[in-house]
């Protein structure tokens, strides 16, 4: 709490000094946040709120948020809603009918904000969930949550796209990965593009979450011997699964994961096996999309790691990008009542330094596309979307 | 406590909660609501433990089974007040049907079944899919009611759900299934020998607490509109549920009910002042509790009066 306190003494006497001459008397817009800060998601809750308070601190910094002739200083209350949905739905109560939020950031992990949703729904809190990205939780024709990131079922899209640009072309594709939530419905999204693309989708297979052995899976693959291999998993899964395909020297010409392939365990696990091995990401520091807050990715990474002494991840990156849509949304509505708000955003299009945004009706940003990175010569190297390349996609793939 | 007095608090706390929704805003009223609904699943707890000594530590299954049975009748077109009645039908069938095998297992045997068992029922929920949602979670049909009037609609329905549980529970420390359950509880061979069909009273009771948790479950997924496999069988329903039993004091009337308010309004005080060490400082505050009042706070109330009167306490225990 310590730090908390000398934090807003500084920021207190910081904004005193930058706002000299007094000018009109400023107000507070109070956003709520609850969070989870313990249990299972505390990592990516903790990293969601770093993305929250660089966007609120690095705004207020600059003057605050103006619209209408009115400027406000940005407050985020934040609860810890233990990683539960029920503790979830009575702290955004709190937040919104005690507290005096209009305005609601999501919490990490599509379950628990369905709960945050229902609750601000039913008060019109606008809210803006960067990383609740199942499909489900806009599909119930929720009015006022808003998700700038890819939704689920995009998961395994653009590296698709990408393959259909490939030569030779590659024609047949399986699908494989854990039964569980997201995995299921980023499986299915790559089978509908798949088809849609023109590829012979040849095998789908799932196994049971946790499981420590993927050599029956493995086999069945290698007996469709298909050019693309596209997996749902997580890191450990997605690791164990290319181990399997090597044992079975099935070398298809494209390996895809539904998860970035930048993280160094991945790279570490497999030595030369992760050579030409495509992920995807929410986010990267190269990407180039422009934004008046942090210029562009590269602006925000620096002031990431300015304030928080390590590289942002794409929590942190989702997070401060929401708050860039709802200062762009609150602007240009010139108002802070929600329902004028979230018509604006429904209206507007617009870019942050994560990409670019343009709403449908439950909240889907249509414009919202993954990146996918390849691993060539051990480094993890941006290929799709074209515009962001760091480099040319190496294939078939080399790796062993 | 005698009954007497346990009669008294509780129509002193009714009136209070009847009273609530007057003076409270809907911040409160969803907290006072949370308590109501662990009072019932305590009580739940409260008839298979503290009664019949069989320790369900998973008895969160038929919480999931509720929330999932309403969830699944709203989903098919039920209106919810047929939709919970037949949730907390399926869960008393499936505890009646399940108590045969399981209640044969006795001490940590039963309460290890019961975990086994609550695990069980989430593979078996993601592995249906179709009606029950499967791993992406169901979400039920979204109340038009405006949120003041609908959150009103649920406290007074759990809280009506938690008159009914004690009630219950009332009754059962008078009844004979209830003399049975607590000689069963003492020795279970003694009871046999006395005449008690004990099968027949360990089930009863394992089908009450079923169907008292069942209508807690069905109550939430109501109330929280979307459920998932995760959070329906969370079995830190029962453990909280298992503390707040333990706090108010297990085999007692109302305890079970005080165990609950005082666990959860402490809690929530805690988190709102000491945000980041709550779970810490809740951690402290249970093992004083279990370390300072082993017998609940209602046993210890007790105590603060005349020496006289404690005999007659321990024969009631």
């Amino acid at each position: 709490m310590a730090g908390a306190w000398t934090r807003r003494i500084v920021l207190g006497c910081l904004a005193a000094i930058i706002a000299a001459p007094p000018l009109a008397a400023q107000e507070t817009l109070k956003i709520g946040a609850a969070i989870s800060l313990s249990g299972n998601f505390s990592r990516e809750g903790g990293l969601l709120r770093d993305g929250y308070e660089l966007w609120r601190e690095r705004l207020n910094a600059g003057g605050g948020l103006k619209a209408g002739g009115k400027t406000y200083k940005v407050q985020i209350v934040y609860y810890d809603d233990e990683s539960k949905a029920q503790t979830s739905a009575q702290l955004t109560e709190k937040l919104v009918s005690d507290d005096g939020a209009s305005f609601v950031f999501g919490p990490y992990s599509s379950g628990i904000a369905t709960a945050t949703a229902v609750i601000s729904e039913r008060y019109r809190a606008l809210t803006l969930a960067p990383m609740a990205t199942a499909n489900s939780l806009y599909a119930r024709g929720y009015k006022y949550i808003f998700t700038p990131s890819p939704l689920a079922d995009q998961g395994l899209v653009p590296i698709l796209e990408l393959a259909k640009g490939l030569t030779p072309a590659p024609k047949t594709v399986a699908i494989v990965g854990p039964d569980d939530l997201f995995p299921n419905i980023t499986s299915d999204g790559a089978r509908k593009r798949a088809e849609s693309l023109g590829f012979t989708v040849a095998y789908t297979g799932k196994y049971p979450k946790g499981a420590n052995d993927l050599s029956a899976v493995a086999t069945q693959i290698k007996s469709v011997t298909p050019d693309i291999i596209l997996a749902t998993g997580y890191v450990q899964d997605s690791i164990l699964l290319i181990k399997s395909l090597r044992e079975l020297q099935v070398s298809p010409k494209l390996i895809g994961l539904a998860t970035a392939v930048g993280v160094q365990d991945f790279r570490t696990a497999l030595g030369p096996a992760a050579e030409g091995v495509m992920g995807v990401d929410y986010w990267v520091p190269t990407l180039t999309w422009k934004d008046p807050l942090f210029d562009d990715s590269a602006g925000f990474a620096k002031a990431f790691e300015a304030k928080y002494a390590k590289p942002p991840t794409f929590h942190a990156a989702s997070g401060a990008a929401a708050g860039v849509v709802l200062q762009l949304a609150i602007e240009k509505a010139g108002t802070v009542d929600p329902t004028a708000v979230r018509n604006t955003l429904l209206s507007m299009q617009g870019e942050t330094f994560y990409g670019p945004f343009k709403f449908d009706a439950n909240g889907v940003n249509t414009l919202a596309g993954l990146n996918v990175s390849q691993i060539i010569g051990g480094q993890p190297k941006v290929i799709f979307p074209v515009a962001v390349k760091q480099a040319d996609p190496i294939y078939p793939r080399t790796g062993q | 406590m005698s009954g007497k007095r346990q009669l008294i608090l509780a129509t002193v706390l009714l009136i209070a909660a009847l009273a609530a929704p007057a003076f409270v805003g809907n911040y409160w009223l969803r907290v006072l609501t949370t308590v109501f609904m662990f009072g019932v699943v305590a009580q739940g707890l409260n008839v298979i433990v503290g009664f019949a000594g069989y320790h369900a530590f998973g008895n969160s299954v038929f919480f999931g089974i509720g929330a999932y049975a309403t969830g699944i009748g709203m989903t098919l077109g039920l209106p919810v007040w047929v939709a919970i009645p037949v949730a907390v039908a399926a869960a008393a069938l499936i505890a009646a049907v399940l108590g045969w095998p399981f209640l044969r297992l006795r001490g940590h045997y039963f309460a290890i079944a019961t975990v086994a068992l609550n695990a069980a029922a989430t593979e078996v929920i993601i592995n249906i899919g179709g009606v029950t949602g499967g791993a992406q979670g169901l979400p039920l049909p979204f109340s038009s009611l405006p949120p003041t009037l609908l959150y009103r609609i649920i406290y007074f329905a759990m809280l009506a759900t938690l008159v009914l549980a004690t009630a219950i529970v009332f009754w059962l420390s008078r009844s004979r299934l209830g003399y049975a359950l607590r000689a069963l509880r003492d020795s279970e061979s003694g009871a046999e020998v006395m005449g008690v069909d004990t099968v027949k009273a360990k089930i009863l009771a394992w089908t009450i607490s079923a169907a008292m948790t069942g209508s807690a479950g069905g109550l939430w997924a109501y109330w929280l509109t979307f459920i998932e496999v995760g959070t329906a069988f969370d079995i830190s329903i029962s453990v909280r549920g298992y503390i707040m039993m333990l706090l108010g004091g297990m085999g007692t009337v109302i305890g079970p009910v005080i165990g609950a308010a005082l666990f959860q309004l402490v809690g929530d005080a805690i988190w709102s002042h000491f945000s980041g060490i709550h779970n810490l400082l809740l951690g402290a505050l249970v093992m004083a509790v279990v370390l300072l009042v082993p017998q609940g706070v209602l046993d210890s109330l007790s105590r603060l009066r005349p020496p006289a009167r404690r005999p007659r306490r321990a024969a009631e225990a």
